[in-house]
């Protein structure tokens, strides 16, 4: 059974996975502009989809993986380079970090290529299962594996970096 | 000792995908190997930090926007209007400015009587050197003598 039979409300889709969506293109995109831009345009997407009654297998991966198409549209349309100071004043909100270790930890993780950054943000903060990883990343699990071994050497080289440089909220 | 291959077996952990027999094997390593006994605690420091991250929540106002473009019936396509996004973007005020130049330019031109290129050359010409020729036209009435100097008529008007 499709899983917008389960209840066909738009509504019901919006909100279990309005969060997760939108915290994953703030982390693909780094701008809460953008995100947000992406974010919409996938869900009037997902509106219009099923008020055509078109078929979706699976709503959660169907709204990742459109996102994601319209994140990595978006990311080659826009050649901006931005510091990562201006990413991280952008993404993190340091009054609701209370351990200064988490703030410096998503420093770090802002400082990883997108792509060792996505496979880590739907695997530590979405929950993803390596398949589910493979199915929208439209690779093989041994690749996720490997992708999320060398996201987290990395992540944890650049975290030690920052800890041992004592310099918590600057890069 | 094979170290990468034990840190790979601490990602697979951190996510439950190990077997029993990799388990093992990895535990027996980890007694002998103190990097690798760090570089798994320092996993877990982030894995537990993560986890510890205060959640992201999709902002009210967006959250407002997507349902009530919703509410209705009918689906309107939705048209992202962004600014200064990428380098090829170009201002609205200078695209404003230049169509206002264009038309302004088209109108004065509206009011430009037509001349030959050549007559308006020499035209300016003669304007930038001050020898504009005042062409006088007088009536028969006007004229109360004629000369004529080296084959040229000079008429004189009344009062002249």
């Amino acid at each position: 059974m499709s899983d917008n039979n389960e209840a066909g409300n738009f509504k019901t889709y919006f909100n279990r996975h309005k969060n997760g969506l939108y915290e994953y293109a703030l982390w693909l995109l780094a701008d809460n502009e953008s995100a947000a831009d992406v974010v919409q345009e996938a869900f009037m997407k997902l509106f219009e989809k099923l008020n055509h009654n078109s078929e979706i297998k699976d709503i959660k991966s169907w709204l990742f993986i459109t996102t994601r198409n319209l994140c990595l549209n978006m990311k080659r349309n826009s050649r901006k380079e931005t510091s990562l100071d201006i990413l991280a004043d952008r993404m993190i909100d340091s009054k609701n970090t209370s351990d200064t270790r988490i703030f410096t930890l998503q420093k770090a993780m802002l400082a990883l290529d997108t792509k060792f950054r996505e496979v880590l943000v739907l695997k530590e903060y979405q929950g993803f299962s390596y398949a589910e990883m493979a199915s929208l990343l439209e690779t093989t699990v041994p690749a996720i594996k490997s992708s999320l071994y060398r996201a987290r050497v990395m992540l944890r080289d650049k975290f030690n970096q920052l800890k041992q440089r004592g310099d918590i909220y600057g890069l | 000792m094979d170290c990468e291959k034990y840190r790979k077996l601490i990602s697979l952990a951190l996510d439950g995908e190990l077997s029993s027999g990799e388990s093992r094997e990895l535990e027996e390593h980890l007694a002998d190997c103190p990097d690798c006994r760090e570089f798994k605690a320092d996993l877990q420091e982030i894995h537990g930090l993560s986890l510890q991250r205060a959640p992201v929540a999709m902002p009210h106002e967006l959250a407002e926007r997507i349902l009530e473009e919703t509410s209705g019936a009918q689906v309107q396509p939705r048209v992202v209007h962004r600014s200064n996004s990428g380098y090829y973007r170009i201002p609205k005020i200078a695209v404003w400015a230049a169509a206002a130049v264009i038309v302004g330019l088209m109108f004065i031109s509206l009011f430009q009587p037509f001349r030959p290129a050549a007559q308006v050359q020499s035209a300016s010409s003669l304007t930038a050197r001050n020898e504009i020729p005042q062409k006088v036209i007088m009536s028969e009435q006007d004229i109360v003598s004629q000369y004529t100097i080296n084959n040229a008529t000079v008429k004189l008007p009344k009062g002249g």
